[in-house]
């Protein structure tokens, strides 16, 4: 196994290290995307174990900074940052390609990394595994009552009491409001999330072209992703989620801060690079 | 922005050089930019960044570096001991020297870093000219205590599910705490070093002029700063407003890069204060 420095991109901007395997690589490449504003090495120095591990199975691994995250500057002429990211991500399977040849990638992002390489995934038919950790969630109506009766039980009895006046207040208020359909499929964070339909399609889209899609969810997104079967309820009857492997790990926190939550997680990535890599075996 | 790796083949470092941009001020200053521990590290990384592009822009060439394991460097996070990593400072400096020809070398150093930064300056063929020291570790067993202390701190701030395994196995003593802080590994040596560490083991740093920046009045550090005047060492004292949250998680919404540091920093590697 190797490290290499690299910059990358036009305006050579785009700051990263290649993990490379010892031997021929994989034909598949694998990108560790930023988590929110943390740089290239994750949070808790997770991707640069992430990166190692995945080197150790056979696969080129490259950890980078977007544009405007860590060590990467923007390029001269910057898209927004969504466009810029996935502008960003193709520059890197282009670097990964044209130096280990290979031609299909696995994308690994937590949170806005998440995000970003959905995005991704979307726009380039190069990617052949996605693996989302706390990514985009849709609540149903049993994660409602999950999450009210965890309320409920945390609280002590003076906050009950108050809890309960306050409710008859509200009632008393605005007897006859009742919630609707649409308030029952709100997503999570609004404002670049797609809609509950945009989500189905896209995900769709990536089962019929054989892409491998892992969606984690931590202890830490409670208030978002709240049992195990939430995907499965929020999208009942949608043939996609045959393809989709939805995992709920309440004991690892969105930070990965405990070392056996981060021994869990490189398993699980490791698991799902293989299937990624037989998947886009059996295609070629 | 050049990344790169140096360093003997078994313990390479990474490294990443920014030269100083403005011609006139070539020849002037080198600044080494030394990380402190851990979580510390993922949370000075923006601070560091920026202030390195400020400096750079001001004509000083900027070297950042990773120890061994740490960072982008190899080596597993168990791996990672004060000791090996004071020498790794002093290799940086030695890189630095053989990329930029200013004749004036200032060293910058943060929390664990700083302290790394005294031992450092004792062993270099060249010491630096200026050593900058914000709120170095003095006391380590007070250092390993407070990383238990906020590990577990964050543990509890980070989940929301109820009921959940780590609280059980916490309250159970199944998480062996003792060799985690807030996300890293601290392996045997790295504990050991620690628990040795105390204000009378540092030595007086070399070099011509040592800045410390508190946020607040530490007697110990206080004292320090007396007993390196009195072995003859020019030690300037600069309280700092801003109280950096050293070890916060990523996902709060403290400042990663406050502008007084910034400006305090800058002109305390430029020579200006």
């Amino acid at each position: 196994m190797r490290e290499i420095a690299l910059s990358m991109g036009p305006d050579q901007n785009l700051i990263g290290i290649v993990t490379e395997p010892d031997g021929s690589p994989q034909p598949l490449g694998m990108i560790l995307l930023n988590a929110g504003v943390v740089h290239r090495i994750g949070p808790h120095r997770t991707s640069v174990k992430i990166a190692r591990y995945l080197a150790r199975q056979g696969f080129a691994t490259l950890r980078f900074d977007i544009s405007g995250v860590g060590d990467s500057r923007p390029p001269h002429d910057a898209l927004p940052s969504r466009q810029q990211a996935v502008q960003d991500i193709k520059i890197s399977m282009d670097y990964l390609q044209s130096k280990y040849g290979v031609t299909r990638f696995g994308l690994y992002g937590i949170c806005a990394g998440a995000m970003n390489g959905y995005a991704a995934a979307l726009a380039d038919e190069r990617v052949a595994g996605l693996f989302m950790f706390d990514g985009y969630a849709f609540s149903t109506r049993k994660a409602r009552r999950i999450r009210l009766a965890a309320r409920w039980r945390a609280r002590s009895v003076r906050q009950t009491l108050e809890a309960l006046k306050a409710r008859i207040r509200r009632f008393a208020s605005a007897p006859f409001k009742v919630r609707t359909e649409a308030e029952s499929v709100v997503p999570v964070a609004p404002s670049s999330h797609p809609t509950k339909e945009r989500f189905a399609a896209d995900l769709q889209a990536l089962a019929d072209r054989g892409a491998r899609v892992v969606s984690l969810y931590s202890g830490s997104v409670f208030d978002e992703y709240s049992y195990a079967e939430q995907m499965n309820d929020a999208f009942k009857g949608h043939s996609f989620l045959a393809q989709l492997r939805c995992l709920y790990q309440p004991d690892v926190d969105h930070l990965v801060t405990p070392l056996d939550a981060q021994r869990q997680l490189i398993a699980m990535i490791g698991e799902w690079a293989q299937t990624a890599l037989v998947a886009g075996a059996a295609r070629s | 922005m050049t990344p790169f790796f140096f360093g003997a083949e078994d313990r390479q470092l990474f490294g990443l050089f920014q030269s100083g941009e403005r011609a006139s001020n070539r020849g002037g200053t080198a600044a080494l930019l030394c990380n402190p521990f851990g979580q510390e590290t993922v949370r000075t990384h923006r601070m560091y960044r920026v202030l390195a592009d400020r400096l750079a822009r001001s004509g000083v060439d900027v070297l950042r570096f990773d120890y061994h394991a740490t960072g982008d460097s190899p080596g597993e996070d168990e791996d990672g001991e004060p000791e090996g990593w004071t020498a790794d400072l002093a290799l940086a400096h030695t890189e630095l020297l053989s990329r930029s020809k200013a004749p004036r070398v200032v060293w910058l150093g943060v929390r664990l870093g700083a302290t790394l930064a005294i031992k450092a300056s004792i062993i270099v063929e060249r010491a630096p000219d200026t050593l900058i020291l914000w709120e170095p570790i003095v006391e380590g067993r007070g250092y390993l205590r407070e990383l238990a202390d906020r590990h577990v701190q964050t543990l509890k701030s980070s989940f929301n599910a109820p009921a959940h395994l780590w609280a059980r196995r916490l309250e159970s003593g199944a998480l062996n705490l003792g060799r985690e802080g807030v996300g890293f590994e601290l392996g045997d040596a790295l504990r050991s070093q620690l628990a040795a560490l105390t204000a009378g083991s540092l030595p007086r740093p070399r070099g011509h002029r040592c800045d410390l920046v508190e946020h607040s009045d530490r007697p110990i550090v206080a004292a320090l700063a007396q007993a390196w005047r009195n072995e003859g060492l020019d030690v300037h004292e600069t309280v700092l407003e801003h109280d950096f949250d050293w070890l916060a998680a990523e996902a709060l919404n403290t400042a990663l890069v406050p502008t007084e540091a910034i400006q305090l920093l800058s002109q305390l590697v430029m020579g200006d204060k």
